[in-house]
């Protein structure tokens, strides 16, 4: 697929992505006129819940998806499994161990202006990330079939850990520790946005700086080594990256799980498989698309909210089995095997 | 063509997703889900003392129904969804739950002050509305003499300081009446439970009340002891072998009553059978409390200490006879 074919759906997506930025944060329960937001001193509810709540939220909406899209992209490669999306590797769980540890302790702080909960949680990712690192080295180097099955394992053993933490703590530890695992976009002001942010513009220019070897590693390491890629130090410099990224982003707004999944999946159907086009449609079409589901989760129901992540597995779920059942060849076509 | 094929799909789903979009705006501004975000002038009474918050909004069950006992229930203009009582408060408007606050539907009501709590499940709501440099009263209710500060500090935070003095005067003489008519016997061991599934004929997710909690406090007024030890958690989930080991003399069931929508009290007693060598159930010492006062901390938790001093008294619990051999 030559540049002249690619650019007209990725100017689709970047049209759609301009559209839910600047159409979601108008979306609500409470009508907002384009004048009110303008507005300042007593009179301005509307420019406070604009500014305050809608704008912040959106924001924070799109770049949590544009993280783990781009993420999904990476990991869907480096692993050759069309079904890999940022929680495969326990990233999630262990951010989520971290948080229900911090839960049961009980006792808030502030460190920096960023909250005992989301530092504890980034510690829970970190640890993760380590201890992976560490497994994977053992006997040699680090494969993806070796890498994914670590982070299964690692997974399941973080959720049971997380299931005797709310089974040893009391009912109201036991709701908060519920609520945060469902993943949530409560954001008042811009801080949760900024505290994102580096970690995923560092995690995009790393992704963006290898996107020549992410081409090769779909066909396979030797191929790879073939055409002069250092499949080991790409693979972990990319592992290490976007499992920041995750860590980040899982602090924050909790383990909001199959965006990785379906994005990079209908920008793959859209674009083709080249990174060099991929990655930018990734990036906007996961930010959008978060955005878009996170607008429905605040303002579908009268005075309730769904969390993000109720949504995002509802779509993702029936989404996984659509893959999961598709031919082997469009299955492997949509990662870029041959 | 095959170019227009491979779109399809993608921009069939960006549409649909438009269009659903759509379809549920439009539904809510045309079913008038949308308020304004000015709103609207309050019509209720205002009933506060000069310079007293006229626009408050609660973030508790409890802290509701403080400020309507302190006759500051014409202040209030937003609750939660889960407030219930009294009645008057169903014409409140909702700003969502305890945890999942709508804050929009908050800082349109321009609250001159805001009420929660100051344990942990609503860390978050504290921090945003600090953010969002709304005025707070944080209250703590976690213990009987918590509930009477708290309305203390309601009162003189609402403008009915007089009210609230009169209201603690009356909630002190009925507690020191309970603690006399207290039997000078043993009191019996009591297992509260605060939450289970019911209707089920077995025991599942069986939620106890532990010590250092407002429960534990009025089970000791209503002249019981806690069957649980005293370094439990609070509110400790307990398996069947668990309750066989502390075998209580008594068991109460504690309910709302949309906690088990319409099942019957003699329907959930039954479930008790599953364990049938436990003292409380072998004794008939089992009672089902269902009340929209047994699990909020309110100014209603004199009524559930009444409530089981007399359950505790009319079954004529002999602590003597069950110690027999």
């Amino acid at each position: 697929m030559n540049a002249g074919r690619r650019l007209p759906p990725l100017f689709i997506v970047a049209l759609f992505s301009l559209a839910v930025l600047s159409i979601a944060p108008w979306v609500g329960r409470h009508w907002i006129g384009p004048g009110e937001i303008w507005r300042a001193g007593t009179d301005s509810t509307a420019a406070e819940i604009f500014w305050q709540l809608r704008l912040p939220r959106v924001l924070a909406a799109f770049v949590a998806g544009m993280g783990l899209s781009v993420c999904g992209m990476v990991f869907q490669s480096l692993f050759r499994n069309p079904l890999a999306e940022p929680f495969t590797l326990g990233v999630a769980s262990g951010a989520s161990a971290g948080a229900s540890v911090y839960l049961v302790w009980g006792t808030p702080f502030l460190v920096f202006g960023i909250g005992g909960l989301s530092l504890c949680a980034f510690g829970g990712a970190m640890l993760t990330i380590l201890f992976l690192f560490a497994l994977a080295r053992q006997r040699g180097g680090y494969s993806p079939t070796r890498l994914l099955l670590a982070g299964v394992a690692v997974s399941l053993t973080l959720s049971s850990i997380i299931m005797f933490i709310q089974q040893m703590s009391d009912l109201t530890t036991s709701i908060r520790i519920l609520h945060w695992i469902m993943g949530g976009l409560e954001v008042v002001g811009y801080q949760p946005v900024l505290n994102m942010l580096p970690f995923v513009l560092l995690g995009v220019v790393v992704v963006a700086m290898h996107i020549p070897e992410l081409n090769q590693l779909p066909l396979g390491d030797d191929w790879a080594c073939g055409r002069g890629v250092n499949v080991a130090r790409v693979r972990r410099r990319l592992f290490v990256a976007t499992s920041l990224m995750v860590g980040g982003i899982v602090a924050e707004c909790g383990p909001i799980g199959f965006v990785g999944l379906i994005a990079p999946h209908i920008c793959r159907r859209l674009i083709g498989v080249d990174h060099r086009w991929l990655m930018p449609a990734t990036l906007l079409f996961g930010g959008a698309f978060l955005a878009l589901t996170d607008t429905f989760a605040r303002s579908c129901i009268p005075n309730a909210q769904i969390p993000v992540g109720v949504v995002t597995a509802m779509l993702g779920g029936p989404f996984f089995l659509w893959l999961l059942f598709q031919d082997r060849p469009a299955l492997h076509a949509s990662t870029g095997l041959s | 063509m095959r170019r227009l094929k491979r779109w399809r799909a993608p921009l069939g789903l960006f549409f649909a997703v438009a269009a659903a979009i759509g379809v549920v705006y439009g539904a809510l501004r045309w079913y008038g889900g949308l308020s304004p975000v000015r709103a609207k002038p309050s019509d209720l009474p205002l009933t506060a003392a000069a310079g007293a918050p006229s626009r408050i909004v609660s973030l508790a069950p409890s802290l509701t129904e403080i400020l309507f006992a302190v006759d500051a229930g014409g202040q209030v203009i937003g609750v939660t969804r889960y407030c219930a009582f009294p009645p008057e408060t169903k014409e409140r408007i909702s700003v969502g739950g305890m945890t999942d606050t709508d804050y929009e539907t908050l800082l349109s009501l321009h609250p001159d002050l805001v009420v929660l709590r100051s344990n942990l499940l609503q860390e978050s709501q504290r921090q945003k509305c600090a953010q969002l440099k709304l005025p707070v009263c944080v209250v703590s209710d976690d213990t009987v003499e918590g509930i009477l500060s708290a309305i203390a500090a309601l009162g003189e935070q609402s403008g009915h300081v007089e009210k609230a003095t009169l209201l603690i005067a009356d909630l002190r003489r009925r507690m020191e009446q309970l603690r006399q008519s207290v039997p000078a016997q043993r009191r019996p061991r009591v297992l509260l439970i605060v939450g289970r599934t019911v209707g089920l004929s077995s025991l599942k997710e069986v939620y106890a009340v532990g010590p250092n909690n407002y429960l534990d406090e009025v089970l000791t007024l209503a002249g019981g002891s806690n069957a649980l030890e005293s370094d439990a958690p609070a509110f400790p989930r307990l398996g069947p072998e668990d309750i066989v080991r502390l075998n209580p003399d008594v068991i109460v069931d504690l309910f709302s009553p949309e906690a088990v929508q319409g099942v019957s009290a003699k329907v959930i007693a039954q479930d008790w059978r599953q364990l049938p060598n436990v003292q409380a159930v072998s004794s008939g010492q089992i009672h089902v409390v269902i009340a929209s006062y047994a699990v909020i901390p309110g100014p209603r938790f004199i009524l559930l200490a009444e409530d089981l001093a007399r359950l505790m008294r009319q079954n004529s619990y002999s602590p003597a006879e069950a110690d027999a051999p």
